[in-house]
Protein backbone atom coordinates (compact mmCIF):
# COMPACT_ATOMS: atom_id res chain seq x y z
CA UNK A 1 0.00 0.00 0.00
CA UNK A 2 1.42 3.39 -1.01
CA UNK A 3 1.82 6.22 1.50
CA UNK A 4 -0.90 8.17 -0.37
CA UNK A 5 -3.40 5.30 -0.12
CA UNK A 6 -2.61 4.82 3.58
CA UNK A 7 -3.14 8.55 4.22
CA UNK A 8 -6.40 8.53 2.21
CA UNK A 9 -7.60 5.70 4.44
CA UNK A 10 -6.42 7.07 7.79
CA UNK A 11 -7.22 10.80 7.35
CA UNK A 12 -11.05 10.46 7.10
CA UNK A 13 -11.03 8.02 10.05
CA UNK A 14 -8.99 10.52 12.09
CA UNK A 15 -11.35 13.39 11.15
CA UNK A 16 -14.40 11.35 12.16
CA UNK A 17 -12.75 10.15 15.41
CA UNK A 18 -11.89 13.72 16.45
CA UNK A 19 -15.39 14.84 15.36
CA UNK A 20 -16.95 12.14 17.57
CA UNK A 21 -14.74 13.12 20.52
CA UNK A 22 -15.74 16.79 20.09
CA UNK A 23 -19.42 15.80 19.73
CA UNK A 24 -19.26 14.11 23.14
CA UNK A 25 -18.01 17.36 24.69
CA UNK A 26 -20.11 19.88 22.73
CA UNK A 27 -22.09 19.03 19.54
CA UNK A 28 -21.69 22.58 18.15
CA UNK A 29 -17.88 22.26 18.23
CA UNK A 30 -18.09 19.01 16.22
CA UNK A 31 -20.21 20.83 13.60
CA UNK A 32 -17.65 23.64 13.38
CA UNK A 33 -14.82 21.07 13.09
CA UNK A 34 -16.52 19.33 10.17
CA UNK A 35 -17.41 22.64 8.48
CA UNK A 36 -13.75 23.69 8.80
CA UNK A 37 -12.56 20.42 7.25
CA UNK A 38 -15.01 20.75 4.32
CA UNK A 39 -13.96 24.38 3.71
CA UNK A 40 -10.27 23.42 3.92
CA UNK A 41 -10.68 20.60 1.37
CA UNK A 42 -12.68 22.89 -0.96
CA UNK A 43 -10.06 25.64 -0.72
CA UNK A 44 -7.22 23.19 -1.28
CA UNK A 45 -8.78 21.44 -4.28
CA UNK A 46 -9.81 24.75 -5.88
CA UNK A 47 -6.25 26.13 -5.34
CA UNK A 48 -7.91 29.28 -4.03
CA UNK A 49 -5.29 31.80 -2.93
CA UNK A 50 -5.99 35.39 -1.96
CA UNK A 51 -2.33 36.34 -2.41
CA UNK A 52 -2.52 34.95 -5.97
CA UNK A 53 -5.61 37.07 -6.67
CA UNK A 54 -3.49 40.21 -6.32
CA UNK A 55 -0.03 38.94 -7.29
CA UNK A 56 -1.01 36.99 -10.43
CA UNK A 57 -3.30 39.77 -11.66
CA UNK A 58 -0.53 42.36 -11.41
CA UNK A 59 2.46 40.25 -12.49
CA UNK A 60 0.97 37.87 -15.06
CA UNK A 61 -2.39 39.41 -16.10
CA UNK A 62 -3.90 36.13 -14.82
CA UNK A 63 -7.13 37.31 -13.24
CA UNK A 64 -8.67 33.86 -12.57
CA UNK A 65 -8.05 33.90 -8.78
CA UNK A 66 -9.16 37.57 -8.53
CA UNK A 67 -12.43 36.75 -10.31
CA UNK A 68 -12.99 33.79 -7.97
CA UNK A 69 -12.48 36.03 -4.91
CA UNK A 70 -14.77 38.67 -6.44
CA UNK A 71 -17.48 36.03 -7.00
CA UNK A 72 -17.08 34.78 -3.42
CA UNK A 73 -17.40 38.37 -2.12
CA UNK A 74 -20.49 38.99 -4.29
CA UNK A 75 -22.16 35.79 -3.05
CA UNK A 76 -21.27 36.67 0.53
CA UNK A 77 -22.67 40.21 0.08
CA UNK A 78 -25.95 38.80 -1.26
CA UNK A 79 -26.29 36.16 1.48
CA UNK A 80 -25.30 38.51 4.33
CA UNK A 81 -27.59 41.21 2.90
CA UNK A 82 -30.49 38.75 2.90
CA UNK A 83 -29.69 37.63 6.47
CA UNK A 84 -29.50 41.23 7.69
CA UNK A 85 -32.74 42.14 5.90
CA UNK A 86 -34.55 39.16 7.46
CA UNK A 87 -33.21 39.99 10.94
CA UNK A 88 -34.25 43.65 10.71
CA UNK A 89 -37.70 42.65 9.39
CA UNK A 90 -38.18 40.52 12.51
CA UNK A 91 -37.06 43.36 14.77
CA UNK A 92 -33.81 41.63 15.70
CA UNK A 93 -30.37 43.18 16.15
CA UNK A 94 -28.31 43.60 12.96
CA UNK A 95 -26.23 40.40 12.68
CA UNK A 96 -22.53 40.41 11.88
CA UNK A 97 -19.51 42.30 13.16
CA UNK A 98 -19.57 45.73 11.56
CA UNK A 99 -16.42 47.81 11.64
CA UNK A 100 -15.78 51.26 10.16
CA UNK A 101 -13.44 51.70 7.19
CA UNK A 102 -10.81 54.21 8.26
CA UNK A 103 -7.32 55.28 7.19
CA UNK A 104 -6.17 52.52 9.56
CA UNK A 105 -7.95 49.92 7.40
CA UNK A 106 -6.18 51.21 4.30
CA UNK A 107 -2.76 51.31 6.03
CA UNK A 108 -3.33 47.85 7.54
CA UNK A 109 -4.38 46.37 4.19
CA UNK A 110 -1.27 47.83 2.54
CA UNK A 111 1.03 46.43 5.25
CA UNK A 112 -0.68 43.02 5.12
CA UNK A 113 -0.34 42.93 1.33
CA UNK A 114 3.35 43.90 1.50
CA UNK A 115 3.94 41.00 3.89
CA UNK A 116 1.67 38.52 2.11
CA UNK A 117 3.50 38.55 -1.24
CA UNK A 118 7.07 37.79 -0.04
CA UNK A 119 5.68 35.35 2.56
CA UNK A 120 3.97 33.41 -0.25
CA UNK A 121 0.42 33.46 1.08
CA UNK A 122 -2.31 35.00 3.18
CA UNK A 123 -3.61 33.44 6.40
CA UNK A 124 -5.63 30.60 4.82
CA UNK A 125 -3.10 29.67 2.13
CA UNK A 126 -0.35 29.60 4.78
CA UNK A 127 -2.33 26.88 6.58
CA UNK A 128 -3.01 25.06 3.29
CA UNK A 129 0.66 25.10 2.22
CA UNK A 130 1.74 23.97 5.69
CA UNK A 131 -0.73 21.09 5.42
CA UNK A 132 0.81 20.16 2.06
CA UNK A 133 4.17 19.79 3.78
CA UNK A 134 5.93 23.08 2.96
CA UNK A 135 7.59 23.47 6.35
CA UNK A 136 8.99 26.91 5.53
CA UNK A 137 5.43 28.20 5.99
CA UNK A 138 5.89 27.53 9.72
CA UNK A 139 7.86 30.79 9.76
CA UNK A 140 4.97 32.59 8.04
CA UNK A 141 2.54 31.11 10.56
CA UNK A 142 4.79 32.20 13.43
CA UNK A 143 4.95 35.76 12.04
CA UNK A 144 1.20 35.80 11.44
CA UNK A 145 0.46 34.59 14.98
CA UNK A 146 2.93 37.02 16.56
CA UNK A 147 1.53 39.95 14.54
CA UNK A 148 -2.07 39.05 15.35
CA UNK A 149 -1.30 38.69 19.07
CA UNK A 150 0.55 42.01 19.12
CA UNK A 151 -2.31 43.67 17.23
CA UNK A 152 -4.92 42.27 19.62
CA UNK A 153 -2.81 43.29 22.66
CA UNK A 154 -2.36 46.86 21.39
CA UNK A 155 -5.83 47.23 19.83
CA UNK A 156 -6.98 49.76 22.42
CA UNK A 157 -3.94 51.94 21.79
CA UNK A 158 -4.42 51.85 18.00
CA UNK A 159 -8.10 52.68 18.39
CA UNK A 160 -7.23 55.68 20.56
CA UNK A 161 -4.58 56.90 18.07
CA UNK A 162 -6.61 56.36 14.90
CA UNK A 163 -9.89 57.54 16.39
CA UNK A 164 -13.08 55.60 16.94
CA UNK A 165 -15.79 56.13 14.32
CA UNK A 166 -19.15 54.46 13.93
CA UNK A 167 -19.51 51.89 11.12
CA UNK A 168 -21.73 52.82 8.17
CA UNK A 169 -24.49 50.39 7.22
CA UNK A 170 -25.27 51.25 3.60
CA UNK A 171 -28.95 50.11 3.63
CA UNK A 172 -29.58 52.34 6.67
CA UNK A 173 -28.02 55.27 4.81
CA UNK A 174 -29.38 54.74 1.28
CA UNK A 175 -32.24 52.27 1.65
CA UNK A 176 -32.10 48.61 0.57
CA UNK A 177 -32.76 49.01 -3.21
CA UNK A 178 -30.15 51.73 -3.69
CA UNK A 179 -27.58 49.95 -1.49
CA UNK A 180 -28.06 46.70 -3.45
CA UNK A 181 -27.78 48.57 -6.77
CA UNK A 182 -24.60 50.33 -5.61
CA UNK A 183 -23.01 47.01 -4.58
CA UNK A 184 -24.00 45.45 -7.91
CA UNK A 185 -22.42 48.38 -9.81
CA UNK A 186 -19.20 48.03 -7.77
CA UNK A 187 -18.96 44.26 -8.39
CA UNK A 188 -19.76 44.52 -12.12
CA UNK A 189 -17.32 47.44 -12.42
CA UNK A 190 -14.52 45.46 -10.75
CA UNK A 191 -15.27 42.45 -12.98
CA UNK A 192 -15.07 44.63 -16.12
CA UNK A 193 -11.80 46.15 -14.85
CA UNK A 194 -10.34 42.65 -14.43
CA UNK A 195 -11.51 41.62 -17.92
CA UNK A 196 -9.91 44.74 -19.41
CA UNK A 197 -6.63 44.15 -17.53
CA UNK A 198 -6.56 40.47 -18.56
CA UNK A 199 -6.89 41.33 -22.27
CA UNK A 200 -4.32 44.10 -22.04
CA UNK A 201 -1.44 41.61 -21.95
CA UNK A 202 0.76 42.04 -24.99
CA UNK A 203 -0.02 39.59 -27.77
CA UNK A 204 -3.44 38.58 -26.49
CA UNK B 1 14.69 19.64 -31.31
CA UNK B 2 16.43 20.39 -28.00
CA UNK B 3 15.13 19.63 -24.54
CA UNK B 4 16.08 21.83 -21.61
CA UNK B 5 15.23 21.29 -17.98
CA UNK B 6 14.35 23.72 -15.22
CA UNK B 7 14.40 22.77 -11.55
CA UNK B 8 12.28 25.06 -9.37
CA UNK B 9 11.76 22.62 -6.51
CA UNK B 10 11.45 24.44 -3.20
CA UNK B 11 10.53 27.75 -4.87
CA UNK B 12 7.21 29.40 -4.10
CA UNK B 13 5.00 31.69 -6.21
CA UNK B 14 5.70 33.73 -8.24
CA UNK B 15 9.28 32.44 -8.83
CA UNK B 16 8.46 29.18 -10.74
CA UNK B 17 6.38 30.93 -13.43
CA UNK B 18 8.82 33.83 -13.77
CA UNK B 19 11.74 31.44 -14.30
CA UNK B 20 9.63 29.36 -16.72
CA UNK B 21 8.83 32.50 -18.73
CA UNK B 22 12.55 33.35 -18.91
CA UNK B 23 13.48 29.80 -19.95
CA UNK B 24 10.74 29.54 -22.61
CA UNK B 25 11.82 32.88 -24.08
CA UNK B 26 15.26 31.36 -24.78
CA UNK B 27 13.86 28.27 -26.54
CA UNK B 28 13.82 27.95 -30.34
CA UNK B 29 10.55 26.88 -32.01
CA UNK B 30 10.10 23.11 -31.59
CA UNK B 31 12.24 22.94 -28.42
CA UNK B 32 10.92 21.54 -25.17
CA UNK B 33 11.29 22.68 -21.58
CA UNK B 34 10.86 20.23 -18.70
CA UNK B 35 9.94 22.03 -15.48
CA UNK B 36 9.99 20.29 -12.11
CA UNK B 37 7.96 22.08 -9.46
CA UNK B 38 6.53 21.20 -6.04
CA UNK B 39 4.39 24.27 -5.32
CA UNK B 40 0.82 23.48 -6.32
CA UNK B 41 -0.32 27.03 -7.09
CA UNK B 42 2.68 27.43 -9.41
CA UNK B 43 1.60 24.33 -11.36
CA UNK B 44 -1.75 25.98 -12.03
CA UNK B 45 0.04 29.26 -12.91
CA UNK B 46 2.30 27.57 -15.47
CA UNK B 47 -0.58 25.60 -17.04
CA UNK B 48 -2.70 28.76 -17.29
CA UNK B 49 0.17 30.71 -18.84
CA UNK B 50 0.83 27.94 -21.43
CA UNK B 51 -2.86 27.86 -22.38
CA UNK B 52 -3.02 31.65 -22.77
CA UNK B 53 0.07 31.63 -25.00
CA UNK B 54 -0.97 28.52 -26.99
CA UNK B 55 2.02 26.41 -25.87
CA UNK B 56 1.21 22.72 -25.62
CA UNK B 57 2.17 21.03 -22.35
CA UNK B 58 2.07 17.65 -20.65
CA UNK B 59 1.62 17.36 -16.91
CA UNK B 60 2.95 14.40 -14.91
CA UNK B 61 1.92 14.08 -11.27
CA UNK B 62 4.88 12.45 -9.55
CA UNK B 63 3.43 12.50 -6.03
CA UNK B 64 5.34 15.14 -4.07
CA UNK B 65 6.21 17.05 -7.25
CA UNK B 66 4.95 17.75 -10.75
CA UNK B 67 6.78 17.62 -14.07
CA UNK B 68 5.50 19.91 -16.82
CA UNK B 69 6.84 19.42 -20.34
CA UNK B 70 6.26 22.55 -22.42
CA UNK B 71 6.67 22.57 -26.20
CA UNK B 72 7.35 25.90 -27.90
CA UNK B 73 5.80 25.84 -31.37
Amino acid sequence: MTRRALFALLAPSGVLAIGWWLYQMKPQTAGLWLAGIVLGVAMHRSRLCIAAAFRDSVLFHDTGPAKAILLALALSAVSFGWMQHQALQQGLRLPGNLYPITAGTVAGAFLFGMGMIPAGGCACSTLLRLGEGHLRFLWTLLGLTAGSLLGAYQYGWWEAVLGKTAPVHLPALLGWPLAAALEAVVFVGLFCLLRWWEQREEGL
Amino acid sequence: MNTRSLNVLGEICPVPLMRTQEAVAQLAPGDELVVEVDFVRSVRNIMQWCTRHHYSYKLDDLGPLWRITICKH
